[in-house]
């Protein structure tokens, strides 16, 4: 087994949804899988460390449904709490170097690989972080099962217009 | 007394879709639907079961599509489907449609 460098987190992360959905909800990602999730083996959550982030998210994902962004709203943006004692960071080249893969393979477009980590980790830890495909210069968070046991809600607020992420995030 | 099927039918038209539409939608006719809503025919079971279905994915996609947009988005071509959205209700593409759903009721990272 490889050694990985564990580090805590503890903050703010945010997550945009439709409206009405809560905002811990996983079922799509467990169904359909993610980038760090194969479909139907175990449920993650995706959540961005920044406001940037999570805009920059939402505009990658309605053009990967063909979807103007301002077709999809109004959205949430929600803010949730996490403590994590057990996190493994795969911006962190030591981690990478671990399980033999490159900073480029975590935002590269085919999943394969990037699912094949995280089906890897899944036993590891309670979350990990990886660089943002959506904007490759913002980190995501993404919880395992018992690190979405320990967020907490702690705001969420609709997203109308697109200017409304700027005032939010201001 | 209206029917369940009129309730469905009605349910369809305040999603803004045409008897037309619901013709397409329900693989019936247009024609069809307009006998059914004034009593001249009843539709067959597998119409009806149709007619809820339908309602139940184009109620989920207006939950996630703006409403002054949803007409636009339902008849475009969109790449996901490979066609557009009411041609893969007409289709039968389930899987797809739901995974649609799904996922953008989460906006899972792409």
């Amino acid at each position: 087994m490889p050694e990985f460098f564990i580090s805590k987190f503890e903050g703010i992360l945010w997550r945009q949804t439709a409206l009405g959905i809560h905002p811990l909800d996983t079922q799509g990602s467990f169904l359909y899988g993610g980038r760090f999730n194969p479909p139907a083996l175990f449920q993650m959550l995706y959540s961005s460390f920044s406001i940037k982030g999570a805009r920059a998210e939402f505009l990658k994902f309605a053009r990967s449904r063909d979807t103007e962004p301002d077709e999809l709203l109004p959205r949430e943006i929600h803010q949730f709490f996490v403590t994590l004692d057990n996190v493994i960071d795969l911006t962190d080249s030591r981690n990478r170097k671990a399980i033999n893969c490159s900073a480029r393979v975590l935002i590269k477009k085919d999943w394969g690989l990037t699912q094949k980590i995280g089906l890897q980790l899944n036993r590891e830890c309670e979350a990990i972080i990886s660089y943002s495909a959506a904007a490759p210069k913002e980190k995501n968070l993404i919880l395992y099962e018992s690190g979405i046991r320990r967020a907490v809600v702690v705001a969420s607020s609709v997203i109308d217009i697109m200017p409304d992420w700027d005032k939010i995030a201001s | 007394m209206q029917t369940y099927h009129h309730r469905l039918i009605q349910q369809l038209q305040t999603m803004k879709l045409t008897y037309r539409q619901i013709g397409e939608l329900t693989l019936s006719s247009e024609g069809a639907v307009q006998g059914w809503m004034r009593k001249k025919a009843l539709p067959d079971k597998i119409y009806v079961q149709q007619l809820e279905r339908v309602i139940k994915i184009v109620d989920a996609l207006r939950g996630l599509i703006n409403p002054s947009a949803f007409q636009s988005w339902l008849m475009r071509p969109n790449k996901f489907f490979g066609k557009s959205p009411y041609q893969a209700i007409i289709d039968g593409d389930y899987e797809k449609l739901q995974e649609f759903i799904m996922t953008t009721r989460e906006g899972v990272f792409a």
